[in-house]
């Protein structure tokens, strides 16, 4: 037979069986449309979120260029700003506490000092609208809608910030550029520049920003720009953005969070390739004698599998379309999920490149998938026509073919992993976790047919036997559907308990006796108050930190500069760069422990360098090690150091903790805040001491770790939604391979049923011995799941949050009893027609 | 047309191999009909199977047309089973999912040819299913679907047909009606034919019958004179 005719006759045989069996087959077909559906849906609205932050660029910056700096910009910076001309708008960016003279509350916020008609592209959406071109010349505030919401405030009302008090102009509900959930995290407050020039909110030691925003539009910041400014910039400590460096950066995190979505959517793809290759392999089995046939009728292998892969196109390219339909509905819902975190407007209109992707995609998966089973048709041979009993061993070249499939789908999973992540690391991991799972769940599934068939309790009742023998039947689904669905219970067993792991995390700050009240930029002569203040109260003075804020001069005798310039180097850009906030001290704390050098808490005072010690996660940045020796800048006044130490910190210890740590006897005298640590008990006594605090030292700052909590959890639970909606396609797809399984099964079962009744077993019982083998499915499956997802979560709470794991039984529980509840529902419900169905049609069935 | 040398088959199952047909020689003259007879595991089907190049032998070989069968890949073997050889089986083997026309049809598809439908038609006219050609097997009686399976035999022109028990699931009226058909069928387009049965009523159509017995050819008898030869149908006394 020439190519062409085999291929014509394949289509006409493909089309021949999909006559007879299309709603066999369509089942088959549904377990890839979920996953497809998914890929579609999120590769659409990342090409329309690329093209919105394309469209919306200028609007995400607000202007076309932004300086910023730690301190007030210096002459030579102000000279840049003034040569590069247009509109410009200033702005000051700090954190400070909010009071609420209404309710009595503060606020820990992030307060947007501004003077100008910034954003000069886009607008800040503020309710009422006319508050944005008032709030400058009336001196009002514009607060975020967040702070509306968690104490009522009403524009009319009244806030103070340091020692002055605003009238709320407009509520602020959204900001170009900024996602939502950045105000919760703080509430932005916009207030008037000139009403916090000079005042004690931007004393020395305050974490401030400066920035400026430029609008020139004749300005062309393309290409080189940024690298002709940057030796000024550098000398300055200053950053630039540009609309470009926004757009890239944006574009850069966005397609971070959509190849993460598009993997978690790619698992329910892959499990329906699960689904797939299982039904085919049952497909073939039951197709097994027209094959040995159609090899006696003179079909060349060849010619077989391509029937049969032509047939598995048909099947895949039907249920990608049906995908890419259904993702199509489905991306104009994944703006809605996502908002909180996306900063612009995103269209909903389906991109014809996330059709294609679907399509391609879904076609490989099928493909890949079905060549697994279709292999074994090298194994069926012509003799099987005339001997129904003639069961050939599988050759060798048929388990060649099926490695290599396997290593074509490693790869392919692979290289879709690493077009989404463009990390091969993470691939790798992301490839090697799947590939242990489904390897974990498909050996624990023959291990528990082993064991059932080893000890089978040939003492229970005949339906729990029947229910039992059902589980390592021919063509018994146990393995697949373990597979499926315990993979679909792992997926939302790991994302609950890695959220409450690290939500537990953060509530260790609120155990007994630790403290819950963080006190930042208290001033050197405000301590002894404040800690006054503090014992009045009846409160515990926990812990006070001095805190002397410094930047690095130069490493080993190189200078800052030529170690940023130095494209070789190993330091870190941001390590280098950044402000360091060091402590001294004469003693270790208890979150720290020595690994490498010896601790030195008091300083001789003998010309020799201070002796310091670095925390090794940021020594390993800057690359330094015990012996090297850092200049640092302590605010106009250098100190040259020693690394004397590398220390281990427990960052999740609830005392400050440091990166740098000096010994006493150097810092005493330099500019200095105070960072100050007490527990309330009570909403109420920590609304009171706020309040004290607020009204008489208005420039601190106070960290209520109880509302991080809360805010954690808010964003945790908007995070977990995000990836949940995503896991949901999983779901689905285990549900709809489910029922796949159960009517690939059907003619089987249907059989055995039948034959029960015919031999007089009542339709109660019939029904029970169903019930007991997807009762059974399920919970095998469910508790597989379950015991991955908590072996899996203890791994990352041990390596990757770093965090103690302690799993919630109850609501694995009720998870485990959802899947079995699923499970037996939907068996039952797609069994259910078996015990009507006529006795004679089944028994003389060719089809069983 | 068919040479059987010293064939022999071995089955092994793990450590213990079962001989089921040792040095079994004959051989088959163009346009004969020859009948396989013996009692259930005496290898008839086993023989059968290795006459028509659907198994590989132990040892010994098979030459079909000049051609040595016991040489060639499955693909090979499945070629000139496609060219020369039609089959009948006992339980008829028509394929589920296609109508008793397509059925007809697979055998000459195969061959990569086009506008096979008239050739069907008249085959399934002439076993008299010509009311009867779009429905699906599950739609036939025993009886239709061995009609059906005949039509498909014959489809390619074969030069040799193997027919496994051809009446073994069929009542006796059917069955006699389906012997008439499969001799007349067989007569008219001159093709030699191997029949595999225990039904001696059967064999004795043929003109030779070789008898197997526990993988050995035990007796090799002319069955003279065949009622078919002269042309006229009738069964021996």
């Amino acid at each position: 037979m020439k190519p062409l005719d085999m291929f014509i006759w394949s289509l006409k045989m493909s089309g021949r069986e999909l006559r007879s069996n299309y709603s066999k087959l369509l089942l088959f077909v549904s377990s890839i449309i979920f996953g497809v559906a998914a890929l579609v849906s999120i590769t659409s609205f990342g090409d329309n979120l690329n093209k919105a932050i394309y469209d919306q660029s200028k609007s995400l910056l607000g202007a076309d260029i932004t300086l910023q700096a730690r301190e007030p910009f210096n002459d030579e910076l102000l000279a840049l700003t003034d040569s590069l001309g247009g509109e410009q708008a200033e702005e000051v960016r700090f954190g400070s506490m909010v009071f609420l003279p209404k309710t009595g509350d503060s606020r820990l916020s992030q307060i947007r000092a501004m003077r100008g008609n910034f954003p000069f592209y886009g607008s800040i959406d503020v309710v009422p609208a006319d508050a944005l071109n008032r709030y400058q010349n009336e001196n009002m505030a514009l607060v975020d809608e967040s702070l509306q919401l968690q104490y009522n405030v009403q524009p009319g009302d009244s806030i103070r910030i340091g020692t002055r008090d605003y009238l709320i102009g407009g509520i602020v509900r959204g900001v170009p550029g900024e996602t939502a959930a950045q105000g919760v995290i703080g509430p932005r407050v916009f207030i008037p520049l000139e009403t916090v020039l000079g005042s004690a909110l931007l004393q020395r030691g305050s974490q401030v920003t400066y920035l400026t925003h430029i609008m020139n539009p004749d300005l062309n910041t393309e290409g080189n720009f940024r690298d002709k400014l940057r030796p000024v910039l550098e000398r300055n400590r200053a950053r630039i953005e540009t609309v470009e460096s926004r757009r890239a950066s944006l574009g850069r995190s966005f397609r971070n969070l959509t190849g993460f979505l598009n993997l978690v959517g790619f698992i329910a793809l892959l499990l329906g390739g699960v689904g797939v290759a299982s039904s085919i392999h049952v497909y073939i089995k039951q197709s097994k004698k027209s094959i040995s046939v159609l090899r006696c009728l003179g079909a060349k292998l060849p010619a077989i599998l391509f029937l049969y892969t032509c047939l598995s196109l048909i099947m895949g390219l039907t249920g990608a379309v049906l995908g890419i339909l259904l993702g199509g509905a489905l991306q104009t819902l994944i703006p809605a999920v996502v908002q909180d975190f996306i900063p612009v407007d995103v269209s909903t209109v389906l991109s014809l490149r996330a059709v294609a992707y679907g399509l391609v995609v879904g076609l490989i998966v099928t493909l890949l998938f079905v060549w697994l089973p279709l292999a074994g048709i090298r194994d069926i041979s012509p003799l099987a026509a005339i001997r129904s009993s003639y069961e050939p061993a599988t050759g060798g070249k048929t388990n060649l073919l099926r490695l290599f499939v396997v290593v074509l789908l490693v790869a392919f999973i692979l290289a879709f992993a690493r077009m989404q992540t463009g990390d091969w690391i993470q691939s790798l991991f992301f490839t090697g976790t799947i590939g242990l799972i489904l390897a974990l769940l498909s050996l624990m599934a023959v291990l528990i047919v082993f064991l059932i068939r080893k000890y089978f309790p040939n003492g229970w009742s005949y339906v729990w036997r029947q229910g039992l023998a059902n589980l390592f039947r021919p063509n018994n689904q146990t393995r697949m559907l373990i597979m499926t669905i315990g993979f679909g219970t792992f997926l939302l067993a790991v994302l609950y308990l890695s959220q409450r792991v690290l939500l537990d995390e953060i509530r260790i700050f609120g155990t007994s006796g630790q403290a819950n009240t963080v006190l930042f930029d208290v001033q050197s002569d405000q301590a002894g108050p404040v800690a006054d203040l503090i014992r009045e109260e009846g409160l515990p003075l926990i812990e006070v930190a001095p805190v002397v804020t410094m930047r690095i001069e130069s490493i080993n005798g190189r200078t800052y500069q030529s170690l940023r310039q130095d494209t070789t180097g190993r330091s870190s850009r941001w390590a280098l760069q950044r402000e360091y906030r060091a402590t001294y001290r004469d003693t270790l704390n208890a979150s720290e422990t020595i690994t490498a050098g010896a601790w030195e808490g008091i300083y001789r005072n003998d010309g020799s360098p201070v002796p310091v010690s670095f925390e090794t996660g940021i020594a390993e940045n800057l690359n330094v090690s015990v012996g090297d020796t850092i200049v640092f800048d302590l605010q106009g006044v250098t100190v040259e150091t020693l690394v004397a130490s590398l220390r281990e910190v427990d960052w999740q210890n609830p005392t400050p903790n440091f990166f740098l740590v000096f010994p006493n006897g150097v810092l005493e005298p330099a500019p200095q805040f105070m960072v100050i640590l007490t527990r309330t008990d009570s909403r109420e006594t920590s609304a009171r001491f706020q309040q004290q605090i607020v009204q008489n030292f208005p420039n601190i700052s106070i960290i209520d770790l109880d509302m991080v909590l809360a805010t954690a959890d808010s964003i945790l639970s908007k995070v977990t939604f995000v990836v949940q909606f995503m896991a949901l396609f999983s779901v689905f797809t285990g549900i709809i391979v489910l029922i796949g399984a159960v009517i690939t099964s059907r003619f089987q079962r249907m059989k055995e049923s039948i034959l029960l009744k015919t031999l007089g077993a009542s339709r109660q019982k019939v029904t029970r011995i169903m019930a007991i083998e997807y009762t059974l499915l399920g919970f095998l499956a469910a508790i597989t799941g379950t015991a991955l997802s908590v072996a899996t979560t203890w791994l990352l709470a041990l390596y990757f949050f770093e965090a103690p794991f302690r799993p919630d039984l109850l609501p694995l529980l009720l998870l485990v009893f959802i899947v079995i509840g699923l499970t037996v529902g939907i068996g039952m419900f797609s069994s259910r027609s078996f015990y009507s169905q006529p006795a004679l049609d089944i028994i003389r069935s060719e089809e069983v | 047309m068919l040479q059987i040398e010293n064939l022999t088959k071995t089955y092994t199952s793990g450590n213990r191999s079962l001989t089921v047909l040792k040095n079994v020689s004959f051989s088959v003259e163009d346009s004969s009909t020859v009948a396989i007879v013996g009692p259930s595991g005496s290898g008839k089907s086993t023989l059968l199977g290795l006459c028509a190049g659907l198994d590989q032998p132990t040892s010994g070989k098979v030459v079909l047309e000049g051609i040595n069968l016991s040489v060639l890949s499955e693909d090979e073997r499945a070629d000139v089973r496609n060219r020369n050889i039609g089959f009948v089986f006992q339980n008829f083997q028509l394929l589920p999912t296609l109508t008793a026309i397509e059925n007809v049809m697979v055998p000459a598809e195969l061959r990569g040819e086009r506008g096979v439908y008239d050739r069907a038609f008249s085959l399934l006219e002439k076993t008299g299913l010509a009311d009867r050609i779009h429905h699906y097997p599950s739609q036939l009686s025993g009886g239709e679907q061995q009609r059906v399976a005949l039509a498909r035999a014959f489809i390619n022109k074969p030069k040799i047909l193997f027919a496994d028990e051809p009446t073994g699931n069929l009542d006796d009226d059917t069955s006699s009606g389906i012997t008439d058909l499969l001799f007349n069928l067989n007569r008219d387009s001159g093709t030699t034919l191997i029949l595999v049965t225990h039904d001696l009523e059967l064999a004795g159509l043929t003109e030779r019958i070789l008898r197997l017995r526990s993988g050995e050819v035990i007796s090799d008898t002319v069955n003279a004179p065949s009622v078919y030869n002269n042309g006229e149908k009738g069964y021996p006394a």
